[in-house]
Order: structure tokens, then C-alpha cells, then sequence
């Protein structure tokens, strides 16, 4: 029954189906004398339509056994988007770091102007002299022994294991009973048989990996030593009514080097402004670093 | 002023808001104040799994309730607790200003040191709000010094607020000058920061200011048009 592909409602009365299997249980089981319209069916869908009406198109212009050129495509199709398969015009020729630029703000989309030609928004950037946002350093990246390299993890199958743990929201419950089932030998043998100097290997006398974590409590403790978050500090005011009333506050500068330095915003930060004009001249401001620094 | 060659701005956006939690153990308030840098884009930043936005600070929320005691009344025990909130607010933003005048040199994701120069861009958050980080009167424009009476007209044509001068007049004392630019007799927080002028820091919150103001007038407008014509009945019957 598979070639319902829309298993929705039964096309000889008026019930309704999430399943295919009900709505296949349902037709043996009521119409059982009924021929299945097979064709009808299928053309109920109107993407198998549009499908099938496009295929036609294109075989009637003999354009099925030669490649398709934009020429033929716009015979076929007025409404189609071929700008993106012309040659490269005169402003797609920008350098690539420009270009990644914009296309991460969105800019490099094309507006269609009024009397049918594409426009872009034209970008300023800031005088290159000016050096804003300079490398002054290149961080000293620690070269780290290959055993450090999984840190907080001791080696790649407990960052694997943690990593699965994580990715496929395992409960902590689960992550438990994972232990306690000793699937991986055990959870004590795993903590007795994981030494330190064994380092990126499992241990020999094993035939699994052994794991330095062995309950949800332990691992997610470790996950937890990954993040570097500015720390709580606490405080306290006196109010007439109220005396020692406790706040809780943070370094303002410790949180700003804290999003500078994370890694996930590396490539959507920006450290030079510029200036946005669109196709008639006009400013045009979206983000923070399009005004006037 | 002018940043030094080599040197990038990091723009940082503070926002906060009191929110209300419990009505029971005379109001139980939260006062969070949130900051991000303007660097990260937009669509990076309001997306909330990129956890762009860092709570800063969890300010002491005002105990409810007049004190009895001689002389103490409800708008002693309010100014009060505003000196407080800007006592500490000065004190968060301490570091800030503190590194103004000074590059940080701060480790960018790409694993490249940069020197950056901190300037606070704009405080987001409500009228009530900007009225107590601003510590203006509450029935007054927080940018210009529109006298509550003129608020809504068009075309009018205030001073823009001068918060040296407001600086001078406190040091001075001046009540009768403060009073009529609305603005509290109080050591502002935000006088601490570098070349920022305060008025300039509110922006436009579109969804508490912008939109609901527009979808009231607009719904005042469309029921008044209904009543006239008689058809606001129709309306409800559907």
C-alpha cells in the first residue's frame, strides 16, 4: 500500500488516516470489492502533478536527452531565478573575505528595482589605514599532548561516550542505568581498572574502553568544567526596611572577554564598521557596525 | 574620541527589566540586567540557543512597605532605594569605566589578540526603566526635556537633555533647575562612563513602546469607527 503516499482520508468514504497501515487495514477490511484508482490517487497529490506536468514540458521540448542550458530554462520556465547560473557579472567579482562578509549579514542579496535590473547594496568599509580590529597577536595556543586534547575527558571514547550521552539526550536516569547494567564491564571495574598513565588507551586485560566517569552525576560534572562562565559573586546593601539584602553580580569585563573569546561567535563577529548604501544612494543601516562609529 | 590605529570598539548593550514574580510575601521581584556586545550579529545575538546574552547582575529589589518611623515617608524610602540601585550600578559599572581610557586586549575566538575599547551603546529596557537608570521624573521624555503637559504633540521642539549640565546642577545643589528638567537631585550611574552622553543611550523598544502603543491607538481607533456606523454589534455577535 505504499503508493498512498498521502495516506490521508479513504477514497470511497469519508474516513480519515494519520497511518497508512489503518487506511490500508480500513480498505481491506470495508471496500474490500472495491479497485483501488490507482492513477486518481496519485494525481490527488499536487506536487506529483506539477511534477509530472514539468517532465511532460521538458519532453516536448526534446530537452531530455541533451543538458539543459539557461536558454532552454527560461523558455520553460519565464519565472526562473537564472541569475544564479549566468556568468560571473561585474559585482560578483569581490574578494572572497568581502564576500563572506556580506553574506553572513544578508547584504549580498540582489534587489529587483522597478525597471527589471538587479541592483546590489553597495558597502563602504572603513579605511583600511585605520587598521581597526588588527591580529596585535597571535594567541599562544598551548601545544597540548594528544592525551590533554579530549580535556576534561581523559580520551576519545569517554568524550565519545559523553558526546553520545549529550547529543541524544539520554536521561540522566538512563545514563545511570547504562552504568549499572555493566554493559562497559561494570561501573566499578571501569573506575578500578582506569589508571591515569594508561592515558588514551583502554586498558589491556579489558576488551572495552574503560571510562572515567560511571553515573550521569560524574559526567555531567565534567561537562560542566568545559564551560569557563564568569563567576557569581554575591553582596549585600542595607535598606532601611530590609538590612543585608543580598545581590548577585558578575565583572562586567570578565562577561565581555568571555563573548569575545567563545568560539561559537568567532566567524559572526565583526571588528570594523561600514557603511551600507543601497541602489539609489541611500544609507542603509541593519546592524550595529553599519552606523557611525 | 577618536579610537587609536589598530584598535576595535566593543559596543555593549545592557538591557533590564523588573519583573514581577509573586503577589504573596509582599511581591516577590527579580531586577536582572543582561548584557551582549554589539560586535556578534544580530541574528547571532537574539537567537536564544546562542546564549549571547549574559546576566550580569541580580539588582536588590526594594522592600515594599513605609517604614514607621519620624520623618520617614514613602518618597524618602523610594529615593532611597533609587541612591541604592545607582550606588551599585556604578559600582557593576565600575570595570567599564574604569577601562575606558585603556585598550583590554581581549582573545578573539579566532585565537588572535585584539585591543578593544569598551563603550557602552545603549541600555534597553522599558519607560519605567530608562526613568530609573536615567533617575528622571517618570512622566517625562527621557531624551528631550518635553514638559509632561507637551508629551504627544507634534513638532515640538525641546532642548535635548544635557546630562553635564545636569551634572553641575547637582553638585551645585540647583533643585529648582532639576526640577524642571525633571530630572532627580541624584549622582547618576551612567555620569561614570566615558563619552556617552545618557539621553543617547535609549532606544526605542519597538515591542513595549512602538507596537502596543500603535495596536492601542489603532483599537481605540477601529472601535470608535465601528461605534459611529453602528456595526461594532456584528462584531461581537461573531
Amino acid at each position: 500500500m505504499k503508493l498512498f503516499g498521502d495516506p490521508g482520508s479513504c477514497p470511497f468514504c469519508s474516513m480519515g488516516f494519520k497511518l497508512s497501515g489503518a487506511l490500508s487495514n480500513h480498505l481491506s477490511k470495508v471496500h474490500p470489492d472495491q479497485q483501488l484508482p490507482r492513477k486518481e490517487m496519485k494525481r490527488k497529490r499536487p506536487a506529483s502533478e506539477t511534477d509530472s506536468d514539468e517532465e511532460d514540458d521538458i519532453a516536448q521540448a526534446g530537452l531530455l536527452s541533451s543538458p539543459l542550458t539557461v536558454e532552454d530554462l527560461r523558455r520553460i520556465f519565464p519565472s526562473f531565478p537564472v541569475s544564479e547560473f549566468e556568468s560571473p557579472s561585474a559585482h560578483d567579482v569581490i574578494p572572497n573575505e568581502h564576500r563572506q562578509l556580506m553574506s553572513c549579514e544578508g547584504m549580498g542579496d540582489n534587489i529587483t528595482v522597478s525597471d527589471g535590473q538587479q541592483r546590489k547594496n553597495t558597502i563602504e568599509h572603513f579605511p583600511a589605514d585605520l587598521e581597526a580590529g588588527k591580529a596585535h597577536a597571535s594567541h599562544p595556543f598551548q601545544t597540548r599532548l594528544a592525551s590533554h586534547c579530549f580535556l576534561p575527558f581523559d580520551n576519545k571514547y569517554d568524550y565519545k561516550l559523553a558526546r553520545f550521552f549529550h547529543l541524544a539526550h539520554v536521561p540522566k536516569v538512563c545514563i545511570d542505568e547504562f552504568f549499572k547494567d555493566g554493559v562497559m564491564g561494570g561501573s566499578k571495574r571501569c573506575v578500578q581498572a582506569a589508571r591515569p598513565d594508561l592515558g588514551t588507551r583502554c586498558a589491556p586485560n579489558l576488551k572495552f574502553p574503560t571510562f572515567l566517569f560511571s553515573s550521569a552525576h560524574t559526567l555531567y560534572n565534567k561537562i560542566d568544567r568545559m564551560i569557563a562562565d564568569p563567576q557569581w559573586r554575591n553582596g549585600y546593601v542595607d535598606f532601611q526596611l530590609a538590612k543585608n539584602s543580598e545581590f548577585w553580580h558578575r565583572d562586567v569585563l570578565e562577561c565581555i572577554k568571555y563573548l569575545l573569546r567563545h568560539q561559537c561567535y568567532a566567524e559572526s563577529i565583526t571588528w570594523s564598521p561600514i557603511q551600507e548604501f543601497d541602489g539609489s544612494g541611500e544609507r542603509v543601516y541593519s546592524e550595529m557596525h553599519t552606523a557611525d562609529w | 574620541m577618536a579610537l587609536p590605529v589598530g584598535s576595535t570598539l566593543v559596543p555593549v548593550i545592557f538591557v533590564s527589566n523588573v519583573t514581577h514574580l509573586t503577589n504573596f510575601f509582599g511581591d516577590g521581584k527579580l531586577w536582572p540586567v543582561y548584557m551582549s556586545i554589539g560586535n556578534i550579529l544580530s541574528r547571532i545575538r537574539q537567537k536564544p540557543t546562542s546564549h549571547a546574552w549574559i546576566p550580569v547582575v541580580l539588582l536588590p529589589v526594594a522592600p515594599k512597605g513605609v517604614h514607621k518611623k519620624a520623618g520617614w515617608s514613602a518618597a524618602k524610602q523610594e529615593r532611597e532605594s533609587l541612591e541604592i540601585t545607582h550606588v551599585l550600578l556604578k559600582f557593576i559599572l565600575g570595570p567599564i569605566s574604569d577601562a575606558a581610557e585603556d585598550s583590554i586586549t581581549a582573545r578573539y575566538g579566532d585565537r588572535v589578540v585584539r585591543k578593544c575599547y569598551i563603550r557602552v551603546a545603549a541600555w534597553l529596557g522599558d519607560h519605567m526603566e530608562n526613568c530609573t537608570i536615567h533617575a528622571i521624573y517618570n512622566t517625562r521624555c527621557g531624551i528631550c526635556e518635553c514638559p509632561t503637559a507637551e508629551l504627544g504633540n507634534h513638532g515640538h521642539s525641546n532642548r535635548r537633555r544635557d546630562h553635564v549640565i545636569y551634572k553641575q546642577w547637582v553638585q551645585e545643589e540647583d533643585t529648582e533647575q532639576l526640577k524642571a528638567a525633571g530630572v532627580k537631585l541624584l549622582w547618576n550611574a551612567l555620569w561614570t562612563l566615558r563619552d556617552i552622553s545618557p539621553a543617547n543611550l535609549i532606544w526605542p523598544d519597538l515591542l513595549y513602546n512602538m507596537f502596543l502603543g500603535i495596536v492601542e491607538y489603532l483599537m481605540d481607533w477601529i472601535e470608535g469607527f465601528l461605534t459611529v456606523h453602528n456595526r461594532l454589534n456584528a462584531f461581537d455577535d461573531t
